[in-house]
């Protein structure tokens, strides 16, 4: 899977060529420098998992930031071949905060701050988990100051096997 | 058995006994919206502000941005007490280590664990000692707060340069 990735990211951004080369130095170099790789033969088997979606759900107090972060999202899942769902503003939320204006006494002055909170969900939709990795590594690591960013990642499972198949009805009792 | 002087004449006046001494606290957010990030217009009209002084804080998201940027304060932050006092002490720390050299606010910038300060500099001092102080601040800073600290920052010639206008 990860080989695959790493293709579709190559015919992007590099050359065949290149790619190739970085694919023969690259990936040999370790051995070739007689570093001493640890064999784990579950690495390699191990299949990648598979999202069926992943929601990234921004947070700001500045929406002119968010907005433009989101288009740099959209942009980098464009170049990336990762493909985007849906994308919605949920209802931005105030905290608000009444104070009287003067120091002591004058009730009926009050001042009223608030901090506002707004938010973006955006959609990616069938991500193998290593594409996935590569995604969130470059998007995070570009997340601007004041942005929050909450990543929740949904997988289809196979349906345990105490739901699939009927239980054993028959009575089980000491004697048989 | 003993009874307490107080609460004896108490109950030979038949008066309630007397709080015990209290020292009240402020609690309130007295955020004082009324003055604060506001400044007053001298009689011979020569005060310098800069662009960020000379715009009160209603204009913030419409003329000017946050001094500090951080995720404490969004709905579900975490830490938003540690962030505004780590926030003032750095002030306190820059405004004392550059003593009269910054010519800005200074503004903290929080991005994964890294802290980002920056702010315009006057050119009031050798390159080597500015160099220093760089050096020392991040240091010093990094050491304290415990994640790295950046300072970028840039210099200026002379204060009139950040004037925007004369009140």
């Amino acid at each position: 899977m990860s080989r695959i990735r790493l293709i579709q990211l190559g015919s992007s951004c590099l050359s065949k060529a290149n790619f190739q080369n970085i694919c023969s130095s690259g990936f040999k170099a370790p051995a070739a420098r007689g570093l001493q790789v640890p064999a784990d033969p579950t690495r390699r088997q191990r299949p990648d998992l598979l999202y069926s979606r992943l929601e990234l759900e921004l947070r700001a107090h500045d929406p002119a930031v968010l907005d433009s972060y989101v288009t740099f999202l959209q942009q980098a899942a464009r170049h990336l071949g990762v493909t985007t769902g849906k994308l919605w503003e949920p209802p931005r939320h105030y905290q608000r905060l009444s104070l009287l204006k003067s120091v002591h006494i004058f009730a009926k002055h009050k001042v009223q701050y608030e901090a506002r909170t707004y938010f973006r969900v955006l959609e990616l939709l069938r991500l193998t988990g290593s594409t996935a990795d590569t995604y969130l590594e470059y998007t995070q690591r570009m997340l601007p100051e004041g942005i929050a960013m909450k990543v929740s990642r949904y997988a289809r499972e196979s349906l345990p096997e105490h739901l699939s198949q009927r239980p054993d009805q028959s009575e089980s009792d000491g004697k048989s | 058995m003993d009874v307490e002087p107080d609460r004896l004449i108490a109950s030979v006046l038949r008066i309630a006994p007397p709080e015990p001494p209290c020292r009240p606290i402020h609690l309130t957010a007295a955020c004082s919206k009324v003055s604060s990030g506001r400044y007053k217009v001298t009689r011979s009209k020569n005060k310098p502000l800069t662009y960020e002084q000379a715009n009160p804080p209603h204009y913030l998201f419409v003329r000017k941005g946050f001094n500090s940027f951080n995720t404490s304060n969004l709905k579900d932050g975490v830490r938003p007490s540690e962030s505004a006092m780590e926030d003032m002490f750095i002030r306190k720390f820059i405004s004392g280590t550059w003593h009269n050299m910054f010519l800005s606010e200074v503004i903290i910038k929080r991005q994964l664990n890294m802290i980002r300060i920056s702010g315009i500099v006057v050119r009031n001092i050798l390159p080597r000692k500015m160099y220093f102080l760089i050096g020392y601040t991040e240091e010093m800073l990094t050491n304290w707060l415990q994640c790295p600290v950046k300072l970028e920052l840039q210099t200026t010639d002379s204060r009139e340069d950040v004037v925007f206008k004369y009140i």
